[in-house]
């Protein structure tokens, strides 16, 4: 234990000199200043005391304001404070501060004395480890405290479930401090770690771009396959016949509406949808064994906005297919393709994205082990 | 100790970096307790990796031995060893004193303890006016003291030094030699290794040599020097006036050029039974005994040649050192 405790103590003097620590901290107290200032009233949005009106939803009363108000500072304490600030920028800054501790570590002149005394080299190693994820813990912690006590006192809903951010954060990042550890045990440079680390973080985040990509494809070919199902069976209702005083029957025309061949169109959908489910299967596999950065950091979505409340738009196919923009939501029936893919992607099991990914790190960390306690010095 | 009452007691000690270097090739090093044991060689002897291999920070190929009386690599014993490495580097963002405190804690001694040891040794290594200044600042005389301050502070029965004169200016060198000669005082061991070899020749009791891997000496510098020991005869002699021979010549005996050193011809052969060298005005008289000068000092006397001093003689460590170097390169 009084080993343990120098090395925690030397780690914090260590990052404490490179201020790096108190900036990250300084930097997210500014994050969480900028969401408490923001708010949501019935006419739009406010900063302080500045009000932007953008629309009117008339006088929802009180509760229905209170929970509009709850669902707006968790939203934006997720995306703002925990996808945009927590697992992107805040990870840059603990990534260049954690990457030269053990380049520092295993420098020539440094290992030496640490090694001659009574701690074995895998333990050295492993409380490094530890030691560089409980700082990027503790950073995540005092924001969540902070997170936690603004939602509570601006919205007034006490969601204990924002501290699930701090798993969360800390698994995104020590995937990719697994890999500066790795680099940096075999390099022994800081640079090397850094780069190395950057190189994964970024093809991982185009096989995740890929993935959504693929997925998107295919949730879009599926509700257009669903939809001309639909309309083909509300075909089925129409009169098929003409009428007296002549022109097209009820049918012809809303065939018409849909292009003439709904058969065609479903065959050639279900071919897509079919080519686009074979691209997501070979996609898993290649995703199986990486660490699932996007999916790890969208399981605090998955935890404070579940699927089930998603309500996916009513479709009528007297409205003909719609086909236009499924890029851009304007509509809820163009956002129902954006929906279904986000459906898609939580129905991966979260034990899937934790197990594997902590595997993939467990693998990684092992083999930086392996030739910290293999090598000379 | 081991069973047979040594510090340190290494056997058939070998270190390959692969199929082409040979680090240490069959290393046998044994040190008493107590004595301050210096480790010598070249560049590139195997002198840190042997020093290494002993305190786990380079895993041997093979070896046997053992370090304080436990196998050698046994971690648990390394509490009672203390260690400066060769070109040390303590973290810069701790001051000298945080540096003493941090390895005595990783040696597993209580906090209080390690508080009131650190200022002790501070004070013994005369560290006290930059103890509290961040390492990084240091000077490599500074680092080097604040270095033999953490080797000491968990008290160890064996101190490991490599190179601790290493970039010391000499009074530096003269404070950590005292240093030294305390820790001795004190009934520790001391281990150093260095190739300063007029630093080691004033402090160690006894010393081995390392030649490209190998153990070529190994004794107290007596033992070593005994067959080199010698008188040395200062002639008035003047090579102006009379040539070498005319020495023979009144001597009476043979001196044969056998080799030259400085451009002045080394003269040597037998006189009144014992074998002198001739170096310029200087006589090499191989005896180490009194009484055993007395007939050449006769002799030459007798020739009537003037003599300015005679001094006894043994061959410095580096005269060993330079010996035991061109032997061992030779293998």
């Amino acid at each position: 234990m009084t080993q343990t405790l120098a090395l925690l103590l030397d780690a914090y003097r260590e990052l404490n000199a490179k201020k790096m620590f108190w900036i990250t901290l300084i930097l997210s107290a500014l994050v969480m200043l900028g969401i408490a200032a923001a708010g949501i009233h019935e006419t739009g949005f406010s900063v302080l005391w500045f009000k932007f009106d953008l629309w009117d939803m008339g006088d929802m009363g009180a509760e229905s304001m209170d929970e509009i108000r709850a669902a707006f500072y968790k939203e934006i304490f997720r995306y703002v404070g925990v996808t945009i600030w927590l697992t992107w920028a805040a990870i840059i800054l603990a990534i260049v501060s954690t990457a030269s501790m053990f380049p520092d570590l295993m420098s020539s002149g440094s290992i030496d004395t640490l090694l001659s005394k009574p701690i074995s080299r895998l333990r050295l190693f492993l409380t490094k480890y530890l030691l560089g994820l409980g700082f990027v813990a503790l950073q995540v912690l005092v924001f969540c405290i902070a997170g936690f006590f603004v939602i509570g006192f601006r919205a007034g809903d006490w969601e204990p479930r924002i501290f699930l951010a701090v798993p969360i954060v800390l698994m995104f990042f020590s995937y990719l401090y697994a890999i500066s550890t790795l680099v940096g045990v075999y390099t022994r440079s800081t640079l090397a770690a850094i780069v190395a680390t950057v190189i994964v973080w970024f093809g991982l985040f185009a096989i995740n771009a890929a993935d959504g990509e693929i997925l998107e494809a295919q949730a879009e070919n599926q509700v257009m396959l669903d939809r001309y199902r639909l309309g083909l069976e509300y075909a089925q209702t129409l009169d098929a016949e003409p009428p007296e005083e002549g022109g097209r029957s009820e049918r012809e025309q809303f065939l018409q509406m849909w292009g003439g061949d709904i058969d065609g169109e479903i065959d050639a959908l279900e071919r897509s949808v079919t080519t686009w489910e074979n691209w997501r299967r070979r996609m898993m596999w290649v995703k199986t064994p990486l660490p699932k950065t996007g999916e790890t950091r969208s399981l605090l979505r998955r935890a404070l906005v579940p699927t089930e409340d998603l309500e996916l738009p009513e479709y009528d196919p007297a409205d003909g297919p719609d086909q236009a923009g499924f890029m851009g939501i304007q509509t809820s029936e163009q956002a129902t393709p954006i929906m279904m893919m986000r459906i898609q992607r939580d129905q991966r099991p979260a034990w899937w994205i934790v197990v594997t990914s902590l595997l993939f790190e467990f693998v990684v960390v092992g083999l930086a082990a392996w030739k910290f306690c293999r090598r000379d010095f | 100790m081991s069973a047979n009452g040594l510090v340190i007691d290494l056997k058939g000690v070998e270190k390959r970096y692969g199929r082409k270097v040979h680090a240490l090739q069959g290393v046998d090093i044994q040190v008493h307790p107590g004595e301050v044991f210096g480790l010598l060689g070249p560049n590139g002897a195997g002198k840190s990796t042997l020093v290494k291999c002993m305190l786990t920070v380079v895993r041997p190929t093979a070896a046997t031995g053992e370090v304080l009386g436990a196998p050698l690599g046994d971690k648990p014993t390394l509490s009672r060893v203390g260690y400066l490495p060769e070109h040390a580097r303590f973290p810069r963002h701790l001051t000298g004193r945080q540096v003493v405190e941090f390895f005595g804690a990783m040696a597993k001694m209580p906090k209080a303890e390690c508080k009131s040891k650190a200022q002790e040794l501070i004070d013994l290594v005369g560290a006290h006016d930059y103890a509290d200044r961040k390492v990084g600042g240091y000077s490599k005389g500074m680092q080097q003291r604040i270095g033999i301050a953490q080797a000491l502070v968990n008290d160890p029965d064996l101190v490991v030094l490599d190179e601790p004169t290493d970039g010391v200016d000499p009074v530096g060198r003269r404070d950590i030699r005292e240093v030294l000669m305390a820790i001795k005082e004190r009934g520790k061991t001391v281990f150093v290794n260095s190739h300063l070899l007029s630093e080691l020749e004033l402090i160690c009791d006894r010393v081995a040599i390392m030649v490209g891997g190998k153990v070529v000496q190994q004794g107290t510098i007596d033992d070593l020097t005994i067959d080199e020991k010698h008188y040395l005869v200062t002639l008035d002699w003047n090579r102006e006036t009379a040539a070498p021979g005319k020495l023979a010549e009144a001597l009476g005996v043979a001196l044969k050029q056998e080799a030259e050193r400085g451009g002045v011809p080394v003269l040597a052969g037998d006189l009144g039974g014992v074998r002198c060298e001739l170096h310029g005005p200087k006589l090499k008289v191989m005896v180490t005994d009194p009484p055993a000068i007395q007939p050449v000092i006769d002799k030459l006397r007798g020739a009537g040649i003037v003599l300015k001093s005679v001094e006894p003689k043994r061959p410095s460590l580096e005269d060993l050192f330079m010996q035991a170097a061109g032997e061992g390169g030779d293998h």
